[in-house]
Parts: C-alpha cells; sequence; structure tokens
C-alpha cells in the first residue's frame, strides 16, 4: 500500500498560520500612518522601511524551517520529499496572495519585482525546509539540539551578510530586488540560495538514500 | 638646418629659396588656422543689468552667436554649480533648443544661484558636441538685494545710487527685471521698443516699480503701451515760466505726492500690484534736493507671492494611501478563514480547494479595494497661477511639491514659464540639482519639500466690460467656465457663482466690500486675500475668477499627483 501524504491538514496547519499573522501584521504596519503632509515626519512609525517586506522574507524562511521539521516528524522519505515541500511552499506563497494585492498600493509599478521577491522567497523558503529536514533526521520529534542547529544557522544567514553583503541575506535581497537594483546583484541574490539549495538537496539525497537502506 | 647655416656660413641662394619655402609653410599654417579659426561658431554673453545681478534672483541673459553658417540646429546650455562642500553642492543646467539662420542675439531669462561659481554657457550641435564655450565670472558684479535701475541720460552724480542700463538693454521679458526695486526711464534718445514696453507694463502690473522722467523728454518715450501706465489721461506739454512740464486728466486713484511752484510734480498710480511714479519734469530740469524728494517717495517693487500660501496647501494635502481598517479586515478575514478550513475540513483536497478559494476570494476583494484613489502617491504637486490682465498680461506661478516614497522620485514640472528653485541654505542630503529642458526635471527624497515659481505673460481668452445700470459682460473664451468668480466694482465685491464659457451679461447684486468677499472655496479666497493685499482692484471693475484641476500624471516610474489651482484677475475695458 503506497502512503498519501497531503499538502496540509489539521495537524500542520500552525506554520502556515504564523505566516499569514505575522505578514498581516507587517502589513498593516507598512502603512503610513499620516494623513497629511504636515504630520508626514511627527507620526511616521519607521519611516520609509518596507516591514512588510522584511516580514515575509523572514517568516517565509521560519516556514521552511518548520515545514523540514514537519517532513521530518512524518517521515517522509525519499524523492517525494523535495515536491512535496515545494507544493507546501507554493501553498503558503498562494495563502499570501491577498497582502500582495494590497500590497501593490503601497508599492505601486512594482508587480515585477513582486514576483521576483515569491520566487527568491521560494528558493530561500525550500533551501531552509531541506536544510531543516537534513538536520532533523528522521526523528519523530523535533530535538532542541537540532532546532538550535537550524536557527542559528538561519540568523547567520539572514543577519551576518547585512553587516557587509547585503544582497546575500534574504532581509538584504529582497529590499535589493524591490529598490530595482543592477542585474549583477540580482545574480548573487539569486544565486547564492540556488547553489545552496542543491549542495544541501545532493546532502540530503545521500541521506535519503542511507535511510532508504537502513 | 640650424646647425648647416652656423658650421657653412651664411646661405647662398639655396639656402634662400629653403627659407621662402619655410615662410610660405609658416603663411599655409597660419591661413589654416585663421579659416579654422572663421568656421568655429563664437558666443559672446552678458548676463544681468551691464552684469549686476542678486543671487537666488532671475537675471537676463544675452548670448550673441555668430560665425555659424546660414542655417543651425543645436542647443544652448547654460549651467552653474551651486554651493560649497560645507553647504552641499548642486548644479543648475538649462537647455535652449536652437533652430536659427545666420547670426542672431538671443534675449532670455535664467536664474542666477551663486556668485561664487561662473556661468557656463556652451553652444552644442545637434549630436551634442561643444562648438563654442563662454564662462562669465560673476564674483565682481554681484549685488546684496533688488537694485534701482536707470535706463537712458539722468545728471551727473545719479549713477551713484543705480545701475545704468542703455535703453537696447532693456529686457523684452518681463521676468527680467526680478531683481530690480525699481525702474528710472530718464532721457532715451532712442526711444522704448514695444516689446520693451510690453515687458515693463507686465513688470509693474505684477508688483514693479516704475518711475517715469517726462518733461521735455516724455515724446522719446511715449508709446500706446506707456500711455496706459501714466497716472494722467491725454497727456501734453506746457511750459510755465520756462519750464516744461507733462499735464493732463489725472486718473482714477491717482495722487500728487509733490509739486512745484503748485504744479504737480510728482504724480502717483498704483497699477495692479505695482506703482507708477510720475515726474512731469524732465530729470535734468530738477534740482538735488527735488532728486532726494521723489527718491523717498518710490516704493521697493514687490511682486505679488503666493510661495506662503503654496506652502500651506501643501501642508493641508490629504495623503493617498489604503486604510488601516481595510488592511486589518483583510488580514483578520484571511486569519480565520484559513483557520476554519484547515482545522475543520477533514479532507486534505477540499481543505486544499477551499484554501485557494478563499484566498482568491480575498485577492479579488484586496483588488477592488487598492484602487487608483487608495494606491500610495510618490509625489505631491501643488501649482498655484495668477493670471493677471490689464492692458498687459502677466503670469506668476508658485510651486510646491511633496514627496512621500523611499526612492528619490524624479518629476517633470512641464511649463514654459521661467523657474526659479527655492534653495535653502543647507543643501546637504538631498539632491537639488535641476534640469530646465523641454520641462523641468528634478528629484525628490522621502518626506522632502520643493518650492519654486516662474514668470510668464500667457494671455488668456476673457474679456469683461461694464454695461449701462448694473450690469457686466464678460465673454469667457476657455473650453471651461470659472467655478468660482467676484466680480468687483469701485471696490464692491459681487459674488457669482459661476461664468459659464461664451459671451453672457451678469447683474451686481449682493455687493460685500472687498475685504469681506469670499471667492467659492476656502483655499481660494485664501489665495484672493494674499492678492488683494497687494493688488489695487478698488478703482474700476475688475473679474476675479478661479478654477481648479486634479489629476495624476507619470513621469518615468514616479505617480505624481497634480493640483492646479488657477487665479485669474481681468481688468473690465470699453464696453
Amino acid at each position: 500500500m503506497t502512503r498519501r501524504y497531503g499538502l496540509i491538514d489539521r495537524e500542520s496547519w500552525q506554520p502556515f498560520f504564523s505566516l499569514l499573522l505575522f505578514c498581516g501584521i507587517g502589513l498593516l504596519l507598512t502603512i503610513p500612518p499620516a494623513r497629511y503632509v504636515r504630520d508626514f515626519d511627527k507620526i511616521a512609525f519607521l519611516p520609509g522601511i518596507h516591514i512588510y517586506f522584511y516580514a515575509y522574507a523572514l517568516f517565509v524562511g521560519i516556514l521552511g524551517l518548520n515545514l523540514g521539521a514537519m517532513s521530518a516528524a512524518r517521515g517522509e522519505r525519499g524523492w517525494v520529499v523535495i515536491p512535496l515541500l515545494t507544493g507546501r511552499i507554493l501553498l503558503a506563497q498562494c495563502l499570501l496572495l491577498p497582502y500582495f494585492v494590497f500590497a501593490r498600493a503601497l508599492y505601486p509599478r512594482k508587480e515585477v519585482a513582486f514576483v521576483l521577491i515569491i520566487l527568491y522567497t521560494t528558493i530561500v523558503c525550500l533551501l531552509c525546509a531541506i536544510t531543516s529536514r537534513l538536520i532533523e533526521g528522521q526523528k519523530p520529534q523535533a530535538t532542541p539540539r537540532g532546532f538550535l542547529l537550524k536557527y542559528a544557522l538561519y540568523t547567520i544567514y539572514c543577519v551576518v551578510p547585512l553587516l557587509g553583503v547585503p544582497v546575500l541575506s534574504p532581509l538584504g535581497a529582497v529590499v535589493q530586488i524591490l529598490n530595482g537594483e543592477e542585474y549583477s546583484l540580482l545574480l548573487v541574490a539569486y544565486g547564492v540560495p540556488l547553489v545552496l539549495a542543491a549542495m544541501v538537496v545532493l546532502l540530503l539525497h545521500r541521506r535519503l538514500r542511507g535511510d532508504a537502506n537502513v | 638646418m640650424l646647425e648647416s647655416y652656423y658650421s657653412q656660413g651664411p646661405p647662398a641662394i639655396e639656402g634662400m629659396n629653403k627659407g621662402s619655402q619655410a615662410g610660405t609653410l609658416v603663411l599655409f599654417a597660419l591661413l589654416l588656422i585663421t579659416l579654422g579659426a572663421v568656421a568655429t561658431p563664437r558666443l559672446a554673453v552678458t548676463a544681468g543689468f551691464s552684469g549686476r545681478f542678486v543671487p537666488e534672483h532671475l537675471a537676463p541673459l544675452r548670448v550673441e552667436i555668430s560665425n555659424i553658417g546660414a542655417s543651425f540646429s543645436g542647443t544652448l546650455v547654460i549651467s552653474q554649480r551651486v554651493g560649497n562642500p560645507w553647504r552641499g553642492e548642486a548644479e543648475s543646467r538649462i537647455e535652449f533648443p536652437l533652430r536659427l539662420s545666420g547670426a542672431e542675439e538671443l534675449e532670455c531669462v535664467v536664474p542666477i544661484y551663486d556668485f561664487i561659481h561662473p556661468l557656463e554657457v556652451a553652444l552644442l550641435s545637434e549630436e551634442e558636441k561643444i562648438l563654442a564655450e563662454e564662462v562669465l565670472e560673476l564674483r565682481a558684479y554681484r549685488q546684496e538685494e533688488p537694485f534701482p535701475l536707470a535706463v537712458g541720460a539722468f545728471p551727473v552724480g545719479f549713477d551713484e545710487m543705480s545701475v545704468v542700463i542703455d535703453s537696447k538693454a532693456l529686457p523684452r521679458q518681463w521676468a527680467a527685471y526680478e531683481a530690480t526695486s525699481s525702474l528710472w526711464v530718464g532721457r532715451i534718445a532712442g526711444g522704448i521698443s514695444k516689446d520693451q514696453g510690453q515687458a515693463i507694463g507686465q513688470w509693474v502690473l505684477a508688483g514693479g516699480t516704475l518711475v517715469l522722467f517726462t518733461g521735455t523728454d516724455f515724446y522719446l518715450v511715449d508709446s500706446p503701451i506707456l500711455r496706459e501706465l501714466l497716472p494722467l489721461e491725454n497727456p501734453r506739454l506746457v511750459d510755465t515760466n520756462g519750464v516744461t512740464t507733462l499735464h493732463g486728466e489725472t486718473r482714477e486713484g491717482t495722487r500728487t505726492i509733490l509739486t512745484r511752484n503748485e504744479t504737480p510734480l510728482l504724480l502717483v498710480r498704483r497699477v495692479g500690484a505695482g506703482t507708477v511714479l510720475l515726474v512731469t519734469a524732465s530729470a535734468f530740469a530738477l534740482v538735488e534736493t527735488e532728486f532726494s524728494a521723489i527718491k523717498a517717495h518710490v516704493p521697493t517693487a514687490k511682486l505679488i507671492s503666493f510661495g506662503s500660501d503654496v506652502a500651506g496647501l501643501l501642508e493641508e494635502t490629504p495623503l493617498q494611501r489604503p486604510g488601516y481598517l481595510a488592511a486589518s479586515l483583510l488580514v483578520l478575514g484571511t486569519l480565520t478563514s484559513f483557520t476554519l478550513v484547515a482545522s475543520r475540513t477533514r479532507s486534505a483536497k477540499a481543505t486544499l480547494t477551499l484554501l485557494l478559494a478563499a484566498s482568491g476570494l480575498f485577492c479579488v476583494l484586496s483588488g477592488f479595494y487598492t484602487n487608483q484613489a487608495k494606491t500610495v502617491t510618490d509625489v505631491y504637486f501643488i501649482k498655484t497661477s495668477l493670471y493677471l490682465q490689464a492692458f498687459f498680461g502677466s503670469n506668476i506661478d508658485y510651486y510646491g511639491l511633496f514627496g512621500s516614497t523611499v526612492d528619490s522620485s524624479p518629476v517633470n514640472v512641464k511649463d514654459p514659464a521661467t523657474l526659479i528653485q527655492e534653495l535653502p541654505r543647507n543643501l546637504q542630503g538631498h539632491n537639488f540639482d535641476i534640469d530646465v529642458g523641454e520641462g523641468t526635471r528634478l528629484s525628490l527624497a522621502r518626506g522632502e519639500s520643493r518650492f519654486l515659481h516662474g514668470f510668464s505673460a500667457k494671455i488668456l481668452p476673457i474679456t469683461v466690460s461694464p454695461l449701462e445700470g448694473k450690469k457686466v459682460r464678460v465673454k469667457n473664451g476657455l473650453d471651461e467656465p470659472l467655478r468660482a468668480a467676484l466680480l468687483i466694482k469701485d471696490g464692491t465685491a459681487f459674488p457669482i457663482d459661476e461664468v459659464r464659457v461664451g459671451e453672457e451679461s451678469y447683474a451686481l447684486r449682493g455687493g460685500v466690500p472687498l475685504e469681506d468677499a469670499a471667492l467659492g472655496a476656502e483655499h481660494f479666497t485664501t489665495l484672493f486675500r494674499t492678492l488683494a493685499e497687494d493688488f489695487s482692484l478698488a478703482e474700476g471693475v475688475w473679474l476675479v475668477g478661479a478654477w481648479e484641476e486634479q489629476g495624476v500624471e507619470h513621469c518615468e516610474n514616479t505617480r505624481v499627483k497634480v493640483r492646479d489651482l488657477a487665479l485669474v484677475v481681468i481688468a473690465g475695458g470699453e464696453a
């Protein structure tokens, strides 16, 4: 009998909910509070900061970490893990679409950047999910050591590049894409998670093969 | 050659031939150099009045272009750096497209922002290659503040108090007078051309001060245009005890300020926002004390300014953005529907289908809500235009811009007026570069306000004629009616709901004193009150009307919300 894996069910909806909640808060905070020009500087909250996109980039990565752990806990194995994770990530992106439609009013004429950002965060999320799956292995429950390791790695990935090469960090990359920076920079932005994801997939492949032999 | 000369002694005939060949070569080279110089276009540039100018004000610029052949197409570029490393730096660049048939003298009006940096004038070919260039050093010609300008001949000693120019140097565009405090017209042998007279009239209407010396010199400057400005009607010269003075019937509102032997010497009349002072005698027939007395009565020119009104209107501009309530409802709706579907539905396929359906529904709702009126605008742009029309037409525009988004937003101010940007003391932190070509391009940062003003001479197709009894006929040749209007007769304002397109008579009913008059909406009334402070509306018949246009324009990727407020002030003519 073949085991059927679902994209989402009653046990696995919390990571999606967190993403929707925090991105929603980010969206609300991105709306400029002033109603008149005279109040523009007086009541500005985090002026000029793309809070929605920071929240989106950050929590999509965290969703990836959760999805990887969830996949490990459910004992999903074989190559099917990758399409399953991708499917879940795409579902999360679909759930966020109403926010993006709303965000168009905050960032007019940035539709192309939106598409590029969604594509980029999908890659980052997949990277995080596979890494998380790799760290968690085949354990039915997430271990504190695995939890600490993957969140430490994710924090380093998000924060350290901001000190020197922001485009290497998801937080920096989304802003660079939004600002329409040079193609070379954008290639670096996409290239880094793609290469990392490919490397982790190879590692995962070996591990999955090893798991299958057990 | 030199070596052989010294070693072999003086050359013979052969040597002389060689010498003549070398001489021919030198001559040929000189000829080539001369020909090259002849073929190169030349620029002769003068700025200001006898070079004088006031920084951050407009000044006339005359450019004589020669050696350009039978026809020429290219661009004249006037550029100047502004500021210093401490104050911050910016650059002003103005381009005038040229299509000339032979040598020509061009007159334009340009802002001079700084006196430290020179004004660079370059003639570019169609391929943008520099053909000729001239650099004007400005440091020595700076005036601290607007100065009196004298044209023509005056008695000795007069030169000390003002900048004196020849009548040929009188500008043909009224904006050129922006940095002058008064214009004194003395004995002008060559007279004043129609364009020059019109520019003087336009400037006076907008707030300029004209001091006109007449007497025996009256007919040298007499013209229909100047007669419109005079405080006297039907002027004629009268010889009294050997002194020739100008006489005539005084116009309404004219005051006699000085007299000589019971004959009026100095008459003053308000024309629009400006003042005309008529000295009935020639400048050469006055004594020093009379000169001093006249000087004491000359007010400083003050052009009508909507600067503070535009700043106020810009401050009160509502910012366009989506609302918090709608965003909160969207987030709550998305979370609730997701929680309900994901936690209550048993089938994985049904969960997926319902989630996608809910997402689609919220996408549609979100799309409907975030329409054009809810979209964040990059730049807010307020323009106030004041059209003054009496015998002359002057147009004063004030602009206020505000940048609301993170990126530096390029804006194109499409207006033919001569523009000047109001620069703050500190130029650090923002980009104050201004590029004037087919439009005026500048960049705004987030939260930055920028102000500009400009002058031109547009005439609107509106005429006003007083009729018998309490009626006035207005002919409105505009495409749109004037939404708010006042008809003013002898200091009493009569409100009119609308001045319709075409010709129509309006009865003067429900008059109120001028100071209590309201012109439709509050912002128009504010502008009207600013105007009425400086503009003489107390005599004769005037129409003051207003209209407003709003729209969204795009400059590259910048979304600009434009609000255009116009005020027209038209003097009543003959019935």
